[in-house]
């Protein structure tokens, strides 16, 4: 005999169910998130030329989706992103826990790619996995970060 | 204070541009036995039209009815849940779970204006009566109501009427940054929780302001929740609207009592 098992997500399991419909992220649950999007923030003074090759300064709108992107995934395991500026103007989002590792570039365009990785032999083509987030790319990042975290 | 205020039966303080960015209206009942999971579906046929999208969502449980909950779950692939219900323009929701029927509004970029209690609570009627004609017909019992909720949802950004943690005294008068020896420094994040029983009625009022920020556009507020739960004289209509207007009374002037005059006026008190 088999059994449907409905798995609640992590972020259900570690908050109670809200009736409540806008979404917000609570700051005491991840307190790193204002500090991750002052330093978003900060790329914007950045001139051009920034890495000495010709970069243009990082868009506003790949700023504001980078800001966007981590309030709404910042659950509270995860630990804070590394934040840079990557070329082409857009924003770098890289997190790492244990042997997994996730790295999302936010572009001029709003897009978002990403770099999954699973283990330290990235010669082996299973470790690793790459693509752009296409539609809604929040909840589709939030799972990856929840793999990222999960037990293992 | 909030007793002196209902004792004045004054009209209900209201504002030009309040800071509520959602509020919500339902009826918590006794679990209705016999539902499962494809009664959603049958629902929703019901009010599609008028509600295209839905979404699958756990449910929300009472600290209280947690064992009841699980109790209660019959068969092993039968798991409580809830069901969202979205309008065509996404501003307004129904909630619907074996114990609960919930009807949000929300400020979204398409809303025109703020609707206000007395616009909403026509809509929650109507679905309402949807509801219950749909548990009588499909033989699901009749719903036993032990709540009445009204929460109106407020964002309170920062650089609108507060700066720093520590300026929160202006917005909120019952709080402040004092310390007894000045050895704390200013506090990075405050949270307040609050619970007031209700003056001549059966119910709670419960507020809460949390840091937060606001995933649709990264901004940083203050989300000060006022919530209120009246226990309905019976589970007629009547008495379900009529503790619902006295739930919404008790927001209203929670709310007003607890922010500060200054905010009032930023907000554009007119009563």
């Amino acid at each position: 005999m088999s059994y449907a098992v409905l798995a609640p997500t992590r972020t259900q399991l570690e908050k109670p169910a809200q009736s409540q419909w806008s979404k917000v992220t609570f700051l005491f649950a991840a307190p790193w998130v204002l500090e991750a999007l002052d330093i978003i923030a900060a790329l914007g003074n950045l001139p051009p030329n920034w890495d000495g090759y010709g970069s243009p300064r990082i868009d506003i709108r790949a700023r504001d989706a980078a800001r966007r992107f981590v309030a709404s995934v910042a659950l509270p395991s995860l630990p804070p992103p590394h934040i840079s500026p990557v070329l082409g103007g857009s924003v770098g989002l890289h997190w790492r826990c244990g042997d997994r590792e996730l790295e999302f570039t936010v572009q001029p365009d709003g897009g978002i790619e990403f770099l999954k990785v699973l283990g330290a032999d990235l010669d082996r083509d299973e470790n690793m996995e790459e693509g752009t987030l296409r539609h809604e790319p929040e909840s589709a990042g939030l799972k990856m970060l929840i793999w990222m975290v999960g037990t293992r | 204070m909030l007793e002196k205020i209902a004792a004045t039966k004054r009209a209900l303080p209201d504002f030009e541009n309040p800071p509520a960015v959602e509020t919500l209206m339902g009826v918590h009942f006794a679990p209705v036995e016999k539902w499962q999971s494809p009664y959603f579906g049958l629902f929703w046929a019901r009010i599609k039209e008028n509600y295209p999208r839905v979404e699958m969502q756990p449910p929300v449980i009472q600290p209280s009815a947690v064992e009841g909950i699980f109790s209660r779950m019959q068969s092993p692939v039968e798991f409580p849940l809830r069901c969202w219900f979205f309008n065509q323009d996404e501003t307004r929701l129904i909630q619907v779970q074996s114990n609960l029927f919930l009807h949000n509004w929300r400020r979204n970029a398409r809303t025109e204006r703020y609707l206000h209690y007395d616009d909403l609570r026509p809509h929650f009627e109507r679905e309402w009566q949807v509801f219950r004609n749909f548990l009588e017909q499909e033989r699901l019992g009749v719903v036993k109501a032990s709540a009445c909720e009204v929460t109106y949802v407020n964002h309170i950004d920062r650089g609108n009427g507060w700066e720093t943690f520590a300026d929160l005294s202006s917005v909120f008068p019952n709080w402040s940054a004092a310390t007894s020896h000045n050895v704390l420094p200013s506090p990075e994040l405050v949270a307040i929780n609050a619970a007031y029983p209700l003056k001549d009625v059966d119910g709670h009022l419960q507020i809460s302001a949390q840091p937060v920020v606001r995933q649709q556009d990264a901004k940083e507020t203050i989300q000060l929740t006022v919530t209120a739960r009246c226990k309905p004289s019976s589970s007629s209509d009547v008495d379900i609207y009529r503790g619902l207007d006295e739930a919404r009374k008790w927001v209203v002037m929670g709310f007003t009592d607890f922010t500060s005059p200054k905010m009032h006026d930023m907000w554009g008190r007119k009563i």
